[in-house]
């Protein structure tokens, strides 16, 4: 079965990369580069690519940390007083519905050109996931659970820490890998507004190069930021397995 | 323990309708009846982890303990954690802890899993660490809920023997729920027949015979509940 799934995706792979291919060689470079057109220029272009990669891998985990801090603060507090949570719904559901792309041109204005604007985006982009799977987590505790701590005399903060947070882990670490995606996304669409290339980005790239006809360079952005996207969400996976899969026998 | 005039609608459901009951204090009190008539619920409002509507429960034990059908460990927390838990609540020192830790699972038979996870331990296992938990701060009041119902033969003798022991030894007061006639006549000294929603006593039997009592004593008493 194992193996069944692995040749599925690689044939799947091997096949999409093929007519990626026919499709180039049909519609010309200007149109789509082909693949080996691609690779090297993330080869001979590789400097200049790995520089803009980490600046903006520096911008989604900054955000994507920033947003864990946020949306579980934010959840844990609601959690404590529906006052507070009743206080944190409208504005977090706002920072889930307003475009991202909007945002982006204000934030520029307030925080200048750099690193700062990526950062946020990647923050705002990156939030509502985590602040929505925290809250779904801090629910997730058993009755005979939550019934045995306060038997047991527990106070609601002792509750908070001996059971709930850590019944929450499942929770929070499945909004954490849909967050990863969209900090990497966020932080994208920061630099798009937010940088003039200098740091290189792949946000300024990928814009620039489609703008100036190098779609090859354009292409190689896009595949360092979804490999980006990807490595984000298999150590999230990884981080899952070594922590909680042991907990429940899997 | 006394409940007076106890009223619990959850939902608009009656389970409990302005019940009064008592319990002997030091003595096994069994609550025998089908599933789904409200003695888990009834178990739950003696530990005081259910606000009632009306009606108070007087006279509680201290160091209410409670041991549940499922063994309800916290999967993250070593056996050894789980068994501390009551006493870490409680605020009792490290070393004392670390004492009383020892012997509970001493006396389970849990010694050398200490430092196990509850996943890596068997379904009998977990509910010997359940049963060590609650027995580590030395409750006033011992319930229990169905905790027999789940295991296998050899386990369940395990426990009961367990049970006994502990209670020989520390002299609570203890409710056992239970749909199980066996295990009331092997361990009660007071049967409560109950049915219901809302619950009621139907019956209310006594049981003067010493533990442990042989085959031949639980057989005699099995036939005399299941009679009434």
């Amino acid at each position: 079965m194992k193996r069944a799934a692995w040749l599925g995706t690689a044939v799947s792979l091997v096949g999409g990369v093929a007519l990626w291919w026919g499709v180039a060689l049909r519609a010309g470079p200007l149109l789509l580069p082909t693949p080996a057109a691609v690779a090297a220029v993330l080869w001979s272009d590789r400097a200049r690519l790995t520089a803009a990669l980490a600046e903006t891998a520096f911008g989604a985990l900054g955000g994507l940390a920033l947003a864990t801090t946020l949306g579980v603060v934010a959840a844990g507090v609601g959690w404590a007083s529906r006052g507070w949570a009743a206080a944190v719904r409208p504005w977090a559901v706002l920072v889930q519905v307003v475009p991202i792309v909007a945002i982006a041109p204000i934030l520029v204005v307030w925080l200048g050109y750099g690193r700062p604007v990526a950062l946020a985006t990647a923050a705002i982009a990156a939030f509502y996931p985590v602040y929505s799977a925290t809250i779904t987590g801090l629910g997730a505790a058993g009755q005979d659970q939550v019934d045995l701590v306060r038997l047991l005399g527990a106070s609601r903060a002792q509750e908070l820490l001996v059971l709930r947070a850590w019944a929450a882990l499942p929770a929070v670490f499945s909004g954490l890998r849909t967050a990863a995606g969209l900090a990497v996304i966020g932080a994208i669409v920061g630099e798009f507004v937010g940088s003039n290339g200098s740091p290189p980005t792949l946000g300024h790239t990928v814009l620039y190069a489609s703008r100036s006809a190098r779609l090859e360079q354009a292409f190689a952005a896009i595949v360092l930021a979804g490999a980006l996207a990807l490595a984000l969400g298999l150590c999230l996976s990884w981080a899952e397995r070594r922590l909680i899969a042991r907990w429940y026998g899997a | 323990m006394r409940l007076e005039g106890a009223t619990w609608r959850p939902d608009g459901v009656p389970v409990l309708v302005d019940l009064d009951l008592e319990v002997a204090p030091g003595r096994i009190t069994a609550i025998l009846g089908r599933s789904g008539c409200g003695k888990s619920s009834l178990l739950r409002v003696l530990a005081g982890v259910r606000a009632l509507e009306s009606g108070r429960v007087s006279a509680r034990p201290a160091r209410p303990a409670f041991v549940f059908q499922d063994p309800t460990l916290l999967p993250w927390r070593s056996v050894r954690a789980n068994v501390d838990l009551p006493l870490e609540l409680s605020g009792a020192e490290p070393d004392t802890r670390r004492q009383a830790v020892d012997a509970a699972l001493a006396s389970v038979g849990l010694a050398a899993f200490a430092d196990r996870l509850p996943a890596e331990l068997s379904g009998g296992q977990r509910m010997r660490a359940s049963l060590a938990r609650a027995l580590v701060a030395r409750p006033g009041l011992l319930l229990l809920d169905e905790p027999f119902a789940a295991l296998d033969l050899v386990t369940r003798a395990d426990m009961l023997r367990l049970v006994l022991h502990a209670h020989a030894e520390l002299g609570c007061t203890t409710v056992l729920v239970t749909h199980d006639v066996g295990d009331a006549a092997r361990l009660a000294d007071r049967v409560l027949v109950v049915d219901g929603p809302p619950l009621r006593v139907v019956a209310d039997h006594p049981i003067a015979a010493p533990r442990p009592r042989d085959s031949a004593t639980v057989g005699g008493l099995l036939a005399a509940l299941v009679e009434s």
